[in-house]
């Protein structure tokens, strides 16, 4: 690799075996053992990242939440936790919260804020304060001095009812008439001597009489009715007399207990205003606190007995209306040191702002408010919440309840099943929670790119982006840092350390990873279970370091142990149920290379790629795409290779030319330029009727100037064919033609180096098609010269002979068809 | 050798009686009666007397009622007002049936015609208690029928003339003071209703004979008309 300027220069022609594969210098390393090497601050390369991830989380701004994005295992989740821990920490812990009884509306629970660790202290002083209360109250209601005065309400009340009876029983006894009582009220019966008189007595009576009888009882008839009309209003007065009593012995004994609370929590005024309410709902409910203790314990058990007087629906909660008294505590801060680093790995909606659990109770769905449970923005409020972006999306509504969130700056919590209306239960809208906390999400680059270009409220609410770099540039420094953060996963993962010939092959095996000599793969991930590998075969080998061998190892028996399809492939060629020469000489046909993944295996495959021409219209025609199984990609190098044609050729008169190209046993889908150059060598050499080397395999794209363009899986493609070559043994003349662009990207396998320093195996890297098909056919190309022609005997020259007998052919078979009228 | 404790008096007591009619007030006495029956011993026998005069009142053309519940006036009727009473006496019957059970007494019912102490004291056999509690009283009370329970306070009190020296009286009056965690206060001198006011008394147990009833239990009737707690009726003391 020969840099200057920082910029590389093109290398032609055969390569040497130094060229294929860049070793590192584990001798210049400077360590015995990765042990001696201290562990990194951060993960080493990742400096922009780490930059924007301090930057966004020192922004105090609304919207400046983080998406982190890398590829899954590229480090991005333990770096943003080691940043934001070591940040965290040195902030402090926030506030505790509470969810208490709403008095006014039962079902929209109070959330109340706490200094940081008074939550537990609230929530014990209430229980607390409910234990003395109860224990109190019925003390006091119980005394003396209440049963007395509330029997003097009592005697005070019927002396005025008796009273009102007595002035009626008396003018009824006047008039010798008494009242008597029937199942369902009263009635008046006339008396003689002391009797009632009885039917035939009655009808005995002169009328004059009867009429009379008759009309003194309706006349007291109407006076009772007006004596009982009186008896509701004693009974209210009964009634208000007794609950200002009530309230005034229940004041003496709730007040001076609370008046302790109160004082505790002086300082906080939501705690005073709810202590407030808590008095006064005391007080209206007396009754809970007066019942008899078998009551209360009847009414403590599920579906228990209900209490009189309270709201309907403390009482169909939970069967203890005392709960209402209790406060729920959903964030307890009191052990959190420094700020909050939530990692919520699950988000749904109910784990991101909680729910309201409900229990059944005689068939229905119950809850109350002490059933909420808080959600991760909760227990991450005034830190951080880490959140992967693909698992939030795949949880129905979570992600706009997230959004929505973060937009009002509040933690609602919300339902799925409520959203869509699903159950008809009893359900709470708790008091929405202020919300403090930054989110930063992870994710994969293609989900950030979705969501800015689909989510219009995206880009408003993650305004900080870091992005985790995948490769490094691959200097005697960064090996050095790769060495350290080796050692670090090493130490992390409880890894036995490496020697220097170790860390050299994990270095070369990440420019392999990178598939590029010039750069190291950073991805944290594959680094680490590489060395988890490698580590097992030392540990086997029963050595206390792990060196370059072990490494091999590791990556060998993993080729091994995934490499069953690659191995099915190369045997179809073998056995030449694939076609595939690799010796000899062919007009029209080459072989392409084509690199097939699936899953972690990814290896390179030759195709044969065949051409047929004829006279025709200037069409080249894609058979792939024809049936629709070629790409857009492919189609794209396809019809550059038109482009070329006409360009070289077809500048005198029109190209009478009909070409068609085919992938060879080809069933699936072709995708990617970077068999361009090959179809057109192959058509180069149908039409100049010069045979092409089948010992050679080729790839590389092409562009209309003919220059051979660089492509991706460089290195499995020359290992594909070479594989081949070798199961049919090596003869010396086999090779593959790559871009020249390619030649800094190779990092081949040991086995494919040594093939070619030892000549039984070539790679010539190409600039240009001119210079690929006279490695192919041992031809000369033939540049044009200053009248347009091609040197005699060059490709170039048949070419241009053979297309322009095409086009005599084409014109002369134009004009018979327009004499006879026919159309070609 | 030792000298034999004398046995003391068996108690004869066979049933207790307990008289309802369609007074609401009459049911709070059922949850006392059972405490009585068990301390006793005996089986709780209930008599359910449908009011006489009230069945009369209903074939008079113009009586009429004034509903507790509507304070609305409506027109008795004979049929009507029977098959309430009817019902009434179901109630208490299936009411004394799971008292009884849940008491494990023994426990019989009948229905009767008639005014209510006249009646019951009409069904007296030997060996029977009674019961009463007149609960006449014509308005509708402001008082729950509850409370009345909690109202049987304070001691058992035993109206026992000097000399007469029942020891099955005074054991069975023992014994429910004891099982209703009441003081007994035994009365040789019973002057009037005052005296049972003062004491406060929570149950009164006098045997018939002092009362003096005559045949159709007027004196009786008229005993516990002032009584102010319920009264244990002892009809033959033995």
């Amino acid at each position: 690799m020969n840099q200057e300027n920082g910029k590389s220069e093109k290398r032609v022609g055969m390569l040497r075996a130094p060229e294929l594969r860049r070793a590192c210098e584990s001798g210049c390393l400077g360590f015995v053992s990765t042990d001696e090497l201290s562990d990194p601050a951060h993960v080493f390369g990742q400096d922009r990242a780490i930059n924007a991830i301090e930057f966004g989380a020192d922004i105090a701004r609304e919207g400046y939440n983080l998406f982190v994005l890398g590829e899954p295992g590229s480090g991005k989740r333990s770096l943003v936790r080691q940043l934001l821990e070591q940040r965290a920490a040195a902030e402090p812990p926030p506030s505790d919260w509470v969810y208490v009884y709403n008095f006014a509306k039962p079902h929209q629970p109070n959330a109340i804020e706490l200094p940081t660790g008074q939550g537990v202290r609230f929530r014990d002083a209430l229980a607390h304060m409910v234990e003395e209360l109860r224990t109190a109250i019925p003390a006091i209601f119980d005394s003396e001095e209440y049963r007395v005065r509330r029997h003097a309400i009592d005697e005070k009340i019927q002396e005025r009812q008796q009273a009102a009876f007595e002035v009626l029983e008396k003018r009824a006894s006047e008039k010798s008439i008494r009242a008597v009582r029937t199942p369902a009220g009263i009635t008046l019966v006339p008396l003689r001597d002391g009797e009632l008189i009885k039917p035939e007595a009655f009808e005995a009576l002169p009328e004059a009489e009867r009429k009379q009888i008759e009309a003194d009882i309706q006349e007291l008839q109407r006076q009772m009715l007006q004596t009982f009309e009186q008896m509701p209003r004693l009974e209210k007065e009964r009634r208000k007399s007794l609950r200002e009593l009530n309230h005034e012995f229940a004041n003496y004994a709730v007040r001076e207990i609370i008046d302790e609370e109160r004082a505790a929590f002086s300082e906080i005024a939501e705690v005073r205003d709810y202590l407030d309410l808590v008095q006064a709902d005391i007080i209206n409910n007396i009754q809970m606190f007066t019942q008899s203790q078998e009551m209360q314990e009847a009414s403590e058990l599920p579906g228990g007995g209900q209490q009189e007087g309270g709201d309907g629906m403390a009482q169909a909660l939970l069967g203890n209306p005392f709960h209402r008294y209790e406060a729920n505590l959903i964030v307890d801060n009191s052990r959190t040191r420094g700020a909050p680093v939530v990692e919520e790995g699950k988000p749904t909606v109910q784990q991101l702002v909680g729910r309201v659990e409900h229990i059944a109770q005689m068939g229905a769905l119950v809850t109350n408010f002490m059933l909420i449970k808080p959600g991760a923005l909760h227990r991450a409020n005034g830190g951080y919440l880490l959140i992967d972006s693909r698992a939030l999306l795949m949880q129905p509504f979570a992600w706009e309840t997230l959004k929505r969130a973060l937009w009002n700056r509040e933690t609602r919590i919300e339902s799925p099943a409520d959203m869509l209306s699903m159950v008809s239960t009893i359900s709470l809208e708790p008091e929405p929670i202020p919300l403090r906390t930054k989110v930063v999400l992870f994710g994969e680059a293609m989900t950030y790119y979705l969501l800015s270009a689909h989510d219009p409220e995206f880009q408003g609410l993650f305004k900080t982006v870091a992005e985790m770099e995948t490769t490094v540039d691959w200097t005697p420094e960064s090996e050095q840092a790769f060495a350290c953060q080796l050692a670090a996963i090493c130490r992390a993962g409880s890894v036995r350390h490496l020697d220097p010939s170790g860390v050299g092959r994990m270095v070369e095996q990440a420019a392999r990873h990178a598939s590029d000599a010039e750069k190291l793969s950073i991805h944290i991930g594959h680094v680490a279970d590489l060395l988890r590998e490698a580590d097992y075969w030392a540990n086997k080998a029963g050595a206390e370091l792990i060196s370059a061998a072990h490494v091999q190892k590791a990556v060998d028996m993993r080729e091994e142990r995934i490499g069953r399809i690659r191995e099915k492939s190369q045997e179809s060629i073998t056995r030449d149920i694939v076609l595939i020469d690799t010796d000899g000489a062919r007009i029209g046909q080459i072989n392409g290379l084509s690199v097939l993944s699936i899953g972690d295996l990814s290896f390179g495959r030759p195709t044969r790629i065949s051409a047929r021409i004829g006279i025709g219209a200037g069409r080249v025609l894609d058979i792939e795409r024809e049936v629709e199984l070629g790409g857009p990609l492919h189609s794209k190098g396809v019809l550059i290779l038109s482009g070329f044609l006409r360009e070289r050729f077809g500048v005198a008169s029109p190209l009478a030319l009909t070409a068609s190209l085919v992938f060879e046993q080809s069933y699936g889908g072709v995708d990617g330029d970077s068999a361009s150059s090959a179809e057109l060598y192959c058509l180069l050499s149908a039409i100049a009727e010069v045979p092409i080397q089948q010992s050679f395999a080729v790839t590389g794209s092409v562009n209309q100037h003919g220059e051979v363009q660089a492509i991706g899986g460089v290195n499995e493609k020359i290992e594909g064919f070479f594989d081949i070559c070798v199961a049919r043994g090596l003869t010396g003349r086999q090779g593959v033609l790559i871009p020249s662009a390619n030649v800094k990207h190779l990092m081949l396998r040991q086995d494919v180096v040594d093939a070619v320093g030892g000549g039984r195996f070539h790679i010539h890297a190409i600039d240009t098609i001119d210079h690929g098909i006279e490695v192919l056919t041992g031809v000369t190309a033939g540049e044009r010269q200053s009248d347009g022609s091609y040197p005699e005997g060059s490709i170039n020259a048949r070419v241009a002979a053979r297309l322009a007998n095409f086009s005599r052919a084409r014109k002369s078979a134009d004009g018979r068809a327009s004499d006879t009228g026919e159309r070609i | 050798m030792s000298q034999q404790a004398e046995p003391g008096p068996k108690p004869r007591y066979h049933r207790l009686l307990i008289g309802f009619n369609h007074h609401t007030e009459c049911r709070s006495v059922l949850g006392f009666a059972a405490q009585v029956s068990q301390a006793a011993g005996v089986e709780l026998a209930g008599v359910f007397v449908e009011d006489q005069d009230l069945l009369d009142l209903a074939r008079l053309p113009f009586s009429a009622e004034i509903l507790s519940s509507s304070r609305q006036t409506r027109n008795l009727d004979f049929n009507s007002i029977e098959g309430e009473l009817r019902a009434i006496a179901w109630q208490m019957q299936r009411s004394l049936r799971i008292l009884a059970e849940r008491t494990k007494r023994q426990y019989s019912f009948r229905t009767v015609r008639g005014h209510l102490l006249r009646a019951l004291i009409a069904q007296v056999e030997a060996g029977d208690l009674v019961l009463l509690r007149t609960a006449c009283v014509p308005w509708p009370s402001t008082k729950p029928a509850m409370s009345i329970i909690g109202d049987i306070r304070g001691p058992v009190v035993l109206l026992e003339p000097p000399g007469s020296g029942n020891g099955n009286l005074v054991a069975l009056a023992q014994e429910i003071a004891r099982i209703m965690k009441q003081e007994l206060v035994v009365l040789r001198e019973y002057s009037g209703p005052q005296t049972l006011r003062s004491l406060n008394a929570g149950l009164i147990i006098a045997p018939a004979a002092l009362l003096s009833a005559d045949a159709a239990g007027n004196g009786v009737e008229h005993f516990v008309d002032a009584a102010p707690c319920p009264v244990l009726l002892v009809p033959e003391t033995g």
